[in-house]
Formats: structure tokens, C-alpha cells, sequence
């Protein structure tokens, strides 16, 4: 009985909008169709918010599940779950106001206290999340002790001051805090479920949400179906039911299904974009998106190549890579050159002017060929050098060019090394390579995300870089009002230091069909939510 | 025969101990484990996620704790990295969906193959013999992840007729291209290995003397060669039901079906132990039952044979 | 492995039947069949051919095989196809690099691995099977068992975990595909040492003194060569398949080294987007000789295979 309810109210509020047939918020006519399928890499690890670890996931997530923040579409804030906050004077205590109206699947108003729980499973030790860190990267009091099993996960930072006044303090300020907390770990979770049915909390016929979307089928690693929320305190302007994301492993196999009309969106092979993009104009797309690509450098000591602690030698390897011909004839889809680490989109980071990155390829050979003779390598004393990627085909066509590169115009002896993910990765962090492939990409929209990877006490600083200004540089940003100034001299050390040797940014290349409207144009974190796309008539 | 039985699963035992024994040493001599990820895991966090999956014990406790559970409870452990699973739920989704278009396929492949060999071997150096023996190798010799894309290409890019991939619960459009893909290469060394040993029963005496009496060939082959010359393909089919049953990683891949194969390869490439050992005691348990069967099927077709 | 251990055990049970004296003749008189057998000549033709190629290909190629023509990069579609004006015969893989040269690595590699990946197979195999059915009693019994254990567990699993573990190359690749495939090759031989050993000639040399090791490397293996040949000519073309499809893992050889199974997985790949010839050359070459040797697998059976006479 209970479930016939449930259902005829749900097919009410599904019908409601294709009745209307205009978008509410533009005014656009929609079409009949409605739904929206889309390919996903791989099957999903987790939809618990607080165990994601996967950029898909949180895709999937950000569908059932709303934080206190979205981004629009162009990477700005947008209050969801808080309808505002304030700060304090010192700036180590927030105060968010949650939005009354915010309820969760079952009926339950979402109130500061599932925040609260949400937060604190996720430094607790017995959840053992792999994002467990972030809180301790936002500086929440206690986080890192919670996590470390020191302190008990009560003393977290964060407080529900009453049902919908939600209190955080800091260790230390940071300016970007607020930008976190679109991360599906800070989200909140539905205490009454998890203590019911436990790990199993995430099935579809046990799962409690708060987003748009509810979880109507998850079959692993074929498809996962949300279809619409109708207590979603927005739903009146969500448009979009069903929503499936379908897993096909293979991006031809996709491309493929996409063309035969199975897919609204699927990611281009690397190569193919030119080609469909004068074959389907208005279907393929290309937007930056905040990750850099890049061959680090073994710099501890005792480690790695010799050769390669001498910055000419670097540098000259640097020059002598041309990029143009990576992001022109390798990847082919609007990626940019790269001559510094931090993706130039990055909001509120200014570029700094790199000199090599206004030269020809032919004086940057030149100055190549000068600085590896004087480092005392020529045609009878020749450069060997290996270097690790994981198992990929563009890695691979990657690491294949830039051996000729060198080859051809150093004469340097590359061998490349191609080891699966887990063993490549096992040697980064053993520090056991000359150079490595290597790609980041940003946790949240700030510089800071990209430099503080190079800092000595970095965690993931594998290649052991050590600069006591860069270091300064980055501890003193995260207590200024606007930090820009210090990510620019930052990028100036690590270009004349060369510990990284940069290659491209990412671009997201995707194909979608002409009737999608609302994916993120200038978003550079690629946030996408399902609540805000819609199909216009055509 | 009972007593061969009851040995042969004796012996099954210390089989199936060996092969865990064996899996979880390589499994965590590989270099890289579970939660080995670029971004590196802090010591702290690292330190939870191996007390939560117990990787914290000496590798004889946790072999230890693992043969226990499956034996008290017929529990495979928690997924390392499909968190919101375990292995008995990941294995009871994804085995039935390569269990059936293996299975499909397998009956296909036997069905095929056996007639082309039959007729190969019958007209022996005719052109259909040739045909047959030149389309078998060269589908056999056709990999899958070739074949695959290909027949996606055709039925659903060129003519429209199938979906280019999914499962849908089984819904046989969907079963189409992965039984064909799986089917060839097998149907091919089935078609083989039933003409080499059918041309070996046509000349022996007794089969020689009906053909020469006048007996339609057909009778020939229906009534006196047919069981003979199935005695050395049983052999075969046993391990090749297996390993259809269980699926192929190439398949799930091209065609999303979900199935075990993927899994399988993903586990390993994953350090998923848990999903690992679960997966490939799976298929050492079918492998010792079929081959058992095989044996029996051997002394029921072929009474000489002692077990 | 797709090859049928039964049908083995008939033929070499025929071939054992044979004592040494008469087993003079069956070579002269297989040489004989084996020639007048067309399909198997054919298949020697091809082999030649591909041999030839593996050999000499990368020489008359005027490109090496990892040389890369960055202008052509990228843009194989309309740039690289076949030119023998250019000297690119097979025509340039979308990274720019000649085919002709790069088939014809993987050519050599793929046969390389094919055969010595055979060789070790077939020399553990003869050996192990040899000992357990020589010595027998328990220790035949134990062995035996450590084979069925082994026949448990499933092939692709240990051979990706291996590559895993000690990296990819292609040694170990030899080694693994090597080693995991000898059981049932074992299996054969253990059944047939068993109907030698009760020869007269073995109990002679076993009056005499002789060791048991001597006896089984002068007196037994040399009986079972005809099978051991017939055997290795068919798992050949089984080892290319199952390279290539480690290649397509990803886990075959080391870029800029490739082999026919790594170059096919590529040319299927990129089939759909104009460069058909980077999946038809490779192909070619893979199927000619995957023919060459099942003729010649099927041939050396039929011509040593005594039923007939």
C-alpha cells in the first residue's frame, strides 16, 4: 500500500514538467524526452559520500546527495544546503545557515546534526576512508588526530549549534575553505540508515538521499539508474528523469554506441576530435578542465639518475620536449601546451610569464642542445635515462614521441618503462624511478590544490623537491586575503628549478548530443549536476 | 565408481587448499596493493583501511581467517575496493551473466563444430573438407577483441538491429554478440579436433567393413562412429565449458556485459585481493568438478576404461 | 590450451608401438608422406616466408621501427597510407612510424615468443611427465597431483599475476607462458613412458646398471619424439594467440617494441577512423602464420602417424 503511495505521487511529479514543457528557469521549450544516459568509465566503488574516491562516483553522488554547496557552471558557488554563512573575525569559525525546506528521501528534515555525523564519519578510524585527509587539508580542528585514532571523533571541529545552524572551526584560516565543500565527502549523511543497514546502506531499496535524484536500479558494472526526487526541496526545476549511467570500459566501444543513438555523452579517443568535429559540429565539445600532465623528476638523494640532479640537464630535457606536437598530432582535442604546473583556468590564479614558453621549437632546441653539451653530454658521452608510465594508449603514444624527441634532437637515450597502474604507482612513491608520468588533478578550484604538491612536506611530493622559498611562499598564501602573488612566484621557482618537466592540460572532450543543454561550459572542475540539464525541442 | 568419486573429492581437498595457498602468496607478492593511489594515502589513513580489511595480520592469519570464513559461513570477504560490496554478491551478479551466454555459446560452439567436423572428415580432401578445415582455422585464429568491435560495427552502428552492448537482466538481443564472439574460436578447434578423430574411427576395421556392406554413410557415422569419435573431445570440452562459463574479460568489455571476466582482470589489475581469491577459487572449484565429470562421462560412453 | 591431450595419447601410443629399429624406417617414411602433403608444404611455404620476413624485413625497410615522422603524426588517416615512393610499404601507424619495419618486429617477436615459449614448455613437460612415469609409486602420484593443482588453477590469472610481479618483458612472458602451459604435455608423456618402461631394451640397461636418468634421456624421450613434435607444432600457434591477447591487456612487450598481437589490438582500435591498413597488415602476417604452422602441425601428425600402413 504504502509503496503503490509512493509511487502514483512520484509519476505525478515526474509528469509535471514535461506538462509544462518549458524550462521554468529559461524559458526554453523542452522536448518530450527527458532522459539522459551517459557512459562511465568504470563500476562504481562506492556511493557512500563519505568513502568516494573517484571523480565518476562523485558524479553519480551529486545526483542522490546535496552538501552545503554546488558550483554553477561556471565554477562559482551556489548555496544548496546552506542558504548562507557567516565568518568570523579571525576566520577560524564558520556559521552556516541550512536551508529549512531540505529533506531527506524518507521524510526526515536534513538537519545540522547529519552534518555534523557525516563529518565525523569520515575522520573516524573505523570507517577508514581513503578521503579521511581532506578534512585535515580544509584545517578542521582535531581532524588529523581523529583520524590518527588519538583523539575520539566527538571533538571534531564542527558543531550543530541547533536544527539548522551548522558551526565549523578551523585549526588555521584558510581562504579557500568554502570552495571544499563541494566535495562529496563534506556531505551529509543519513545517520538513521547507516546504523540500520550498515555497509548495505547504499543498496537501492535501503539507500536514503537528499539530492534530485533517487537510486531506482545499481546493477555493478552495467548501469546505474536515478530517477527523480520528488521531495528535492528544487524539484519544481528539475527536469531531467531517468538519469543512467552506463559502464563501457572501452572509449571506441562508446564512441560506437554513442553514434548508434544508445549514449546522450561519451568522452572522444584521444586523436579523434578534429575528425568528428567537422563531421558532427554541433556534437563535439571541448572544455579545459583542472588537471596537469607532467614527467616528475627523481631529485632525492641517493635516487634516481645522477645526470638529472643538475638543473641544465633538466632543463634541457624540458625544451626539448615540443608540446605543440603532443596536444597538435597526439591528442588532438583543444589540450593546451603546458610550461607551468598550474592549469591557467584555475580560478583567481595569474600565469606567470614563462620565458621558453615564447620561444620557437627551434630556439628552444637550440638552447637544449647548448645546455646538455655544457652539463657534458654529446654524441660520445650520450644521456641514458628510463622512464615509468601506467598502461594507456595516450600515455604510451605520449612517452613513445617524446623518446623520438629527444632522440632526435638530444641524441639522449630514453628507455620507457610501462608498468600497470598499482606497480607505477608502487615505484613513485618507493622513489624508485629516473622520471615518471604523472597527473593531478584539483581536489577544489584553487592554486594551491597544484603547488602545495611540491612543497618538502608535501605527501605526494614523490620526486623529493626541496625549496625552503617555495615552501615559504606557500605556508605564508594560506593565511592572506588574496594568496595570487605568492602561486605566481611559486610557478616562477618551480620553472627555473624544473624539478617537474610540464606537458599539457587536460581538456574534457566529449561528445553530447545537440539537444543537452546545461553541462558546465567554463567549469574547470567539470562538476556537472544532473538537476541542471535539460533537452530543448528541436 | 562411487569409490573414484569419493577419492577424486578427497583429493579435491588439498587441491583447492593448495590453490588458495598459492593465489594469496602471489597476490601479495605483487608489487602495489589495494589502496596504492597516486595521491598518495596519509600513514594514519593508511593505517585504518588496513586494520578495517584485516591486512595489518601476518599473511598465514589472514589465509587463516579466509579459509575459515568460507567454511563457517560461506563468506568470501568484503570487496577491497567495490566498498559497497562484497565478493559473494559481486560473484552471484556477475556469474550468472557469463554463465549464460558461456553457456549458450558452448552449446553452440559444440553444435557447430561437431557437425563441420563430421562433414570435413565424411568428405575428406573434397572442397567442403577444405572449407571447412580453412574457415575453422581461421576462426580460430580471429582474435576476439578483432571480432568483437566488428560485429558491434555491423549489427549495430550498420544495420541497427542490435544494441551495441548492456546485459538488461539477459534479454537475449543483448546475448547476441557475445555468444557469437565467445562461440567462434571454440567451435573452430571443436570442428578440429571431431575431424582428426572421426578420420581416425573411419578407418578402423569394423566401421571400414559397414561402409563396405553399403550402409548409407549417414547410419555409418550415426550408429558406429559417432560415440568413438566423441571420446577424445570430451576431454576437451571439460575445461572449455569451464572457461566459457566464466566468461571472457574481452567480451564484458566490448559489450558491457558485467560478467565475471571483467571482474576477474579488474581484481588483479585492482589488488582486490578478496574479489581475486573469490573469482579464482570460483573457477578452480568448476574446473575440479567438470573434470571429475569428464571421467565419469569417459566410463559411461567407454565401459574399457577403468577409473 | 586448445590442443587435445586424448588425441595425442592415441597417436603416441601408436608411435610407441613401433621399436626403435622399425622407428628408422617411420622417419624416412614420414619425410616421404610429409612431403606429397600439400596442405603441409603450403604450410612450410608460409613459414618460409614469414621467417623471411621477421629476418629481413626491418633491414630492407628504409625506417626503423620506433623512428617517428612527425609530420605524418597524428594524421595517418590522410597522410599514411600505403606509399612506395616514400617507402613506407605498409604504410605509417597513427604515430607515425613505418608499419613495414614495425610488422616486421612483430613478426619476429610473436614467432620468437611462439617458439621458445614452446620450447620450455615442452622441455619441462617431456622431463617431469618422463621422471613421474620412470620412477613411479608415490612420488608419481605426488607429481601427478601437483599437475592436477596446476591444471586448477586458472592460466591467465597466474600469467598476469607474474607479469605483475616481475614486470613486464619478455622474459618473463616466455617464462610464464612457458611454464604454465607444460602439464598437460606432462600428462602425455608420463602415460606413455609408462608403456615403454616395461620394454625389453629398458630392462635390459636397467640390469646393466645403468642410472635411471641416463636411461630416461638415452632410452625413453628419444621414443617419444614423435609426439613431442607434433605436440610443439600445434601449442606454437596457441602461445601466439595467448600473447597477443596478454598484448591486448596491455601487458605484452615493451613500447617502442611491439609484436603482431600489440599491433592488431592497435589497428582495432583505430579501424574505424580510416587507418585500415594498420589492422590488415599485421593481421595478414598473423593469420599466414597461424596457417603455416597448423598445415605443418597436421601434417607432421598424418605423416608420422603409422595407422595407415
Amino acid at each position: 500500500m504504502k509503496k503503490h503511495l509512493l509511487l502514483s505521487t512520484l509519476l505525478v511529479a515526474v509528469a509535471l514538467p514535461v506538462w509544462a514543457d518549458t524550462n521554468p528557469r529559461t524559458g526554453e521549450e523542452l522536448a518530450d524526452n527527458q532522459a539522459y544516459t551517459y557512459r562511465m568509465l568504470d563500476s562504481v566503488k562506492s556511493l557512500d559520500p563519505q568513502l568516494i574516491s573517484s571523480v565518476e562516483d562523485s558524479d553519480v553522488a551529486r545526483g542522490l546527495f546535496e552538501g552545503l554547496f554546488n558550483e554553477d557552471g561556471d565554477g562559482n558557488l551556489v548555496p544548496a544546503g546552506a542558504v548562507s554563512f557567516t565568518v568570523s573575525d579571525d576566520k577560524l569559525t564558520y556559521t552556516f545557515k541550512l536551508r529549512p525546506e531540505s529533506k531527506w528521501s524518507d521524510g526526515t528534515p536534513v538537519t545540522a546534526a547529519d552534518y555534523v555525523y557525516g563529518w565525523q564519519r569520515l575522520v573516524d578510524p573505523a570507517l577508514a576512508s581513503e578521503y579521511a585527509y581532506y578534512l585535515e587539508l580544509a584545517q578542521v580542528k582535531n581532524a588529523a588526530a581523529i583520524t590518527a585514532g588519538t583523539t575520539p571523533a566527538s571533538e571534531l571541529g564542527v558543531k550543530a549549534v541547533d536544527d539548522l545552524t551548522l558551526e565549523v572551526t578551523l585549526d588555521n584560516p584558510i581562504p579557500y575553505f568554502t570552495k571544499m565543500l563541494t566535495n562529496t565527502s563534506t556531505f551529509p549523511a543519513p545517520k538513521a540508515a547507516i546504523e540500520k543497514f550498515g555497509a548495505d546502506w547504499t543498496k537501492p531499496e535501503n539507500i536514503v538521499t537528499n539530492g534530485a535524484y533517487l537510486l531506482k536500479d545499481f546493477v555493478d558494472g552495467e548501469k546505474y539508474v536515478e530517477e527523480k526526487n520528488p521531495a528535492y526541496w528544487d524539484a519544481a526545476n528539475v527536469i531531467m528523469s531517468p538519469v543512467t549511467a552506463l559502464v563501457i570500459n572501452d572509449e571506441d566501444a562508446a564512441l560506437t554506441r554513442y553514434q548508434a543513438g544508445e549514449l546522450d555523452r561519451t568522452e572522444v579517443p584521444a586523436g579523434q576530435y578534429p575528425r568528428l568535429k567537422e563531421e558532427f559540429p554541433a556534437e563535439a565539445h571541448s572544455t579545459p578542465y583542472a588537471c596537469a600532465y607532467d614527467y616528475i623528476i627523481n631529485l632525492a638523494d641517493g635516487k634516481g639518475n645522477e645526470a638529472l640532479k643538475d638543473v641544465r640537464v633538466r632543463m634541457a630535457l624540458s625544451y626539448a620536449v615540443d608540446r605543440d606536437v603532443i596536444v597538435n598530432n597526439i591528442l588532438q582535442g583543444g589540450q593546451t601546451p603546458a610550461y607551468s604546473w598550474t592549469p591557467p583556468a584555475i580560478n583567481g590564479y595569474v600565469m606567470p610569464d614563462i620565458d621558453y614558453s615564447h620561444w620557437t621549437q627551434a630556439e628552444r632546441n637550440d638552447k637544449a642542445k647548448a645546455l646538455l653539451a655544457e652539463a657534458g653530454f654529446g654524441p660520445d658521452h650520450p644521456l641514458q635515462l628510463t622512464l615509468n608510465y601506467n598502461t594507456s594508449d595516450a600515455h604510451k603514444k605520449i612517452a613513445v614521441a617524446i623518446q623520438q624527441m629527444w632522440k632526435q634532437t638530444l641524441g639522449v637515450e630514453l628507455t620507457p618503462n610501462n608498468y600497470e597502474w598499482k606497480v607505477h604507482t608502487d615505484k613513485l612513491i618507493a622513489g624508485d624511478f629516473d622520471m615518471a608520468r604523472y597527473a593531478w588533478c584539483a581536489d577544489y578550484n584553487e592554486a594551491s590544490t597544484f603547488l602545495d604538491l611540491y612543497a618538502s612536506y608535501s605527501t605526494n611530493n614523490d620526486g623529493k623537491f626541496a625549496n625552503a622559498d617555495y615552501d615559504k611562499l606557500l605556508k605564508d598564501a594560506k593565511t592572506m586575503a588574496d594568496p595570487s602573488a605568492n602561486y605566481t612566484a611559486a610557478e616562477q621557482i618551480l620553472a627555473a628549478d624544473m624539478p617537474v618537466i610540464p606537458i599539457y592540460h587536460y581538456a574534457k572532450v566529449d561528445m553530447v548530443k545537440p539537444d543537452l543543454k546545461g553541462l558546465p561550459q567554463h567549469d574547470v572542475m567539470q562538476f556537472w549536476y544532473a538537476k541542471d540539464l535539460y533537452r530543448v525541442k528541436q | 565408481m562411487l569409490v573414484f568419486i569419493l577419492k577424486r573429492l578427497a583429493v579435491a581437498v588439498p587441491t583447492l587448499l593448495a590453490l588458495i595457498v598459492i593465489s594469496f602468496l602471489m597476490m601479495h607478492a605483487a608489487p602495489g596493493g589495494p589502496f596504492t593511489q597516486e595521491k598518495q594515502l596519509q600513514a594514519a589513513v593508511l593505517a585504518n583501511l588496513n586494520a578495517k580489511y584485516g591486512l595489518d595480520q601476518p599473511i598465514w592469519v589472514q589465509m587463516a581467517r579466509y579459509v575459515w570464513g568460507i567454511v563457517a559461513h560461506f563468506d568470501f570477504g568484503p570487496s577491497f575496493v567495490y566498498k559497497d560490496r562484497t565478493v559473494n554478491e559481486i560473484i552471484a551478479q556477475g556469474f550468472p551473466v557469463t554463465l549464460s551466454y558461456g553457456a549458450i555459446a558452448f552449446v553452440l560452439a559444440v553444435g557447430v563444430g561437431l557437425v563441420l567436423g563430421v562433414f570435413a572428415a565424411v568428405f575428406q580432401n573434397s572442397w567442403l573438407d577444405h572449407l571447412a578445415v580453412g574457415v575453422s582455422i581461421g576462426a580460430q585464429v580471429l582474435p576476439n577483441f578483432v571480432m568483437a568491435p566488428i560485429l558491434v560495427l555491423i549489427f549495430t552502428l550498420w544495420l541497427g538491429w542490435l544494441p551495441g552492448g548492456g546485459w538488461e537482466g539477459g534479454d537475449w538481443k543483448h546475448q547476441v554478440m557475445p555468444v557469437i564472439a565467445m562461440a567462434t574460436a571454440y567451435m573452430a578447434s571443436i570442428a578440429r579436433i571431431v575431424r582428426s578423430s572421426m578420420l581416425e574411427v573411419l578407418t578402423l576395421n569394423h566401421i571400414r567393413t559397414a561402409r563396405a556392406k553399403g550402409l548409407p554413410t549417414h547410419k555409418v557415422i550415426l550408429r558406429h562412429a559417432l560415440k568413438p569419435a566423441l571420446i577424445p573431445v570430451l576431454s576437451y570440452l571439460g575445461p572449455t565449458f569451464v572457461s566459457m562459463i566464466t566468461g571472457s574479460v574481452v567480451i564484458d568489455m566490448f559489450f558491457s556485459t558485467a560478467g565475471i571476466g571483467k571482474f576477474f582482470v579488474d581484481a588483479a589489475l585492482n589488488r582486490d585481493y578478496a574479489l581475486m581469491m573469490g573469482v579464482t577459487l570460483l573457477v578452480g572449484v568448476l574446473t575440479i568438478v567438470f573434470n571429475l565429470l569428464v571421467d565419469v562421462l569417459y566410463a559411461w560412453i567407454d565401459p574399457k576404461i577403468r577409473l | 590450451m586448445a590442443l587435445s591431450a586424448i588425441d595425442m595419447n592415441a597417436l603416441a601410443q601408436r608411435l610407441a608401438r613401433l621399436d626403435e629399429v622399425k622407428g628408422r624406417s617411420l622417419w624416412a617414411d614420414a619425410r616421404l608422406r610429409f612431403g606429397r602433403n600439400k596442405a603441409a608444404m603450403a604450410g612450410v611455404g608460409l613459414l618460409v616466408l614469414c621467417l623471411a620476413f621477421a629476418a629481413f624485413g626491418q633491414a630492407i625497410s628504409p625506417y626503423s621501427y620506433d623512428y617517428i615522422d612527425f609530420t605524418i603524426m597524428g594524421h595517418a588517416a590522410e597522410m599514411g597510407a600505403p606509399d612506395w615512393a616514400k617507402g613506407y610499404y605498409f604504410g605509417v601507424d597513427d604515430q607515425g612510424r613505418d608499419l613495414f619495419a614495425r610488422a616486421a618486429m612483430g613478426t619476429r617477436i610473436s614467432l620468437y615468443v611462439g617458439v621458445v615459449g614452446t620450447a620450455i614448455s615442452v622441455l619441462v613437460g617431456t622431463l617431469y611427465g618422463a621422471v613421474a612415469g620412470y620412477v613411479g609409486g608415490w612420488i608419481d602420484g605426488l607429481m601427478m597431483r601437483l599437475v592436477d593443482v596446476l591444471l586448477a588453477i586458472p592460466f591467465m590469472f597466474v600469467l598476469i599475476l607474474l607479469l605483475v610481479m616481475f614486470g613486464k618483458s619478455l622474459g618473463v612472458l616466455l617464462i610464464g607462458i612457458g611454464f604454465l602451459s607444460w602439464p598437460s604435455m606432462a600428462r602425455i608423456v608420463r602415460g606413455q613412458t609408462l608403456t615403454l618402461k616395461s620394454r625389453e631394451y629398458i630392462e635390459a640397461a636397467q640390469a646393466t646398471g645403468v642410472p635411471a636418468f641416463r636411461i630416461i634421456l638415452r632410452h625413453i624421450v628419444p621414443n617419444l619424439l614423435g609426439i613431442v613434435i607434433v605436440y610443439a607444432t600445434l601449442l606454437v600457434p596457441d602461445i601466439i594467440l595467448t600473447e597477443s591477447f596478454i598484448s591486448f591487456l596491455g601487458l605484452g612487450v615493451q613500447e617502442p617494441q611491439t609484436s603482431l598481437g600489440a599491433l592488431i589490438s592497435e589497428g582495432a582500435k583505430t579501424m574505424r577512423y580510416g587507418t585500415l591498413w594498420q589492422l590488415g597488415f599485421p593481421m595478414l602476417f598473423f593469420i599466414m602464420t597461424m596457417f603455416a604452422f597448423y598445415f605443418i602441425g597436421d601434417g607432421l601428425r598424418d605423416a608420422l602417424d603409422p595407422k595407415d600402413r
